[in-house]
């Protein structure tokens, strides 16, 4: 059975093809979509300026400083919902409300209050973490 | 029963402790998209008393189902077809934890870019999310399933198809059952996110008109429906999960 031909041509054909539809597919049938060159020359041009470094470290700076914020967050109130149920039982359904509220829900509405900006974004890295919800999940059980 | 009605007293404390705070908030900072809850409370019965609301949630969940239901389809039948051989898994897997790792929010400009912004763009991106977030249970399942049922096939002489579609399909149903628990509200997210960046009409979209509008409480209160309709897509994934987890009629 593990010698079955079509278990292991079948792969092979789709990946042919797909390799071939990506390679071959021009401006013509779509615009937008390149070919693996163009991509190819266009990463080249870019990491060659400073373009490509400048937005690298912006971009990570600010998720870093969301992860760090929300982490702290979530840890501080994590910690204090395993540790009292009174504080559980009274915060805990909020926690649940945010974790099930869609983050792409809360963009518009964070740029309006916060405006555009690091602050924003790095709101939504806090967003994003899950803070005290997660954190619950670290701390591994709540009091009974 | 009292222990219930202290929890349902402390819940409601918490909930106003927190109006408080937001009602501070909006009075002693001067945030002009801030609203107060007073507000946000009267625009969101405005909303759940109109028919707007119900048809832009109705579109939010159907992108979500109908995304849901194909991300699942796909992802079995790649999983049940190539992803049974171990050359097949190694051809699939690489790439798709490639794109797994790419932010959702970077790959919908190239979507809207390439098939237009469009209704179908909304539910072929919740497609690939429910993909990309199932994709490594679903196929996980279907090759664990698949490689202790073969030994059998020799003995039982049971033909391939069949064995797919008696043994492995079902068997591995139940493992794939987390996986399906998570795409379900990733479904959900996803329909709001491309209602927000891609005009998918939905809650999001209406999100995004409030805004546009420079109606904020009635931003703020689509943003509460919306994590309490999460909360309802959870609650329903818990409940169907252990339906499917319960389903393991493949085992030999």
């Amino acid at each position: 059975m593990t010698g079955r031909p079509g278990l292991i041509l079948g792969p092979i054909v789709t990946g042919l093809f797909l390799l071939a539809f990506f390679l071959v597919c021009s401006r013509a049938s779509n615009p937008f979509i390149q070919p693996a060159w163009e991509l190819w020359n266009t990463m080249g041009r870019e990491l060659d300026g400073e373009f490509l470094l400048r937005h690298l470290v912006s971009t990570i700076s600010t998720a870093s400083s969301g992860y760090v914020i929300g982490a702290a967050v979530g840890l501080i109130l994590g910690l204090a919902i395993s540790l009292s149920q009174s504080f559980y039982q009274t915060f805990y359904p909020f926690l649940i409300w945010a974790r099930a509220t869609p983050s792409a829900a809360i963009v518009p509405v964070a740029i309006a209050v916060l405006g555009f900006g690091s602050s924003t974004i790095v709101f939504f890295g806090l967003c994003n973490d899950y803070a005290a919800s997660r954190c619950h999940d670290w701390v591994g059980t709540r009091p009974n | 029963m009292i222990l219930g009605l202290r929890a349902f007293g402390l819940g409601l404390l918490g909930l106003i402790s927190i109006a408080c705070i937001w009602l501070a908030a909006s009075s002693l900072f001067d945030l002009p998209g801030l609203p107060s809850p007073a507000d946000v409370f009267q625009s969101l019965l405005e909303l759940v008393l109109g028919v707007p609301f119900w048809l832009a949630l109705g579109y939010t969940l159907l992108s979500a189902l109908i995304g849901l239901s194909f991300g699942i389809l796909v992802t079995s039948t790649i999983a049940l077809t190539v992803g049974l051989s171990r050359t097949g898994d190694l051809v699939i897997r690489q790439p798709l934890y490639f794109v797994r790792a790419l932010p959702s929010i970077a790959i919908l400009p190239i979507l809207i870019a390439s098939v237009g912004s469009s209704a179908l763009v909304g539910v072929l991106f919740v497609t690939l999310m429910v993909v990309l977030k199932s994709a490594v249970f679903i196929f996980r399942a279907a090759r664990s399933s698949f490689e202790q049922a073969r030994e059998q096939i020799s003995i039982l002489g049971i033909r391939f198809l069949d064995l797919v579609r008696f043994v492995v399909a079902p068997s591995a149903l139940r493992t794939s059952a987390m996986g399906i628990r998570l795409a379900g509200p990733t479904a959900y997210s996803a329909s709001i996110f491309a209602g927000v960046f891609a005009g998918l009409p939905g809650l999001g979209h209406e999100i995004v008109i409030a805004q546009v509008t420079a109606n904020q409480s009635r931003a703020f209160a689509l943003v509460v429906i919306s994590g309490l309709v999460g909360l309802g897509v959870f609650k329903l994934v818990d409940y169907v999960e252990p339906r499917f987890s319960n389903t393991n009629v493949g085992t030999l």
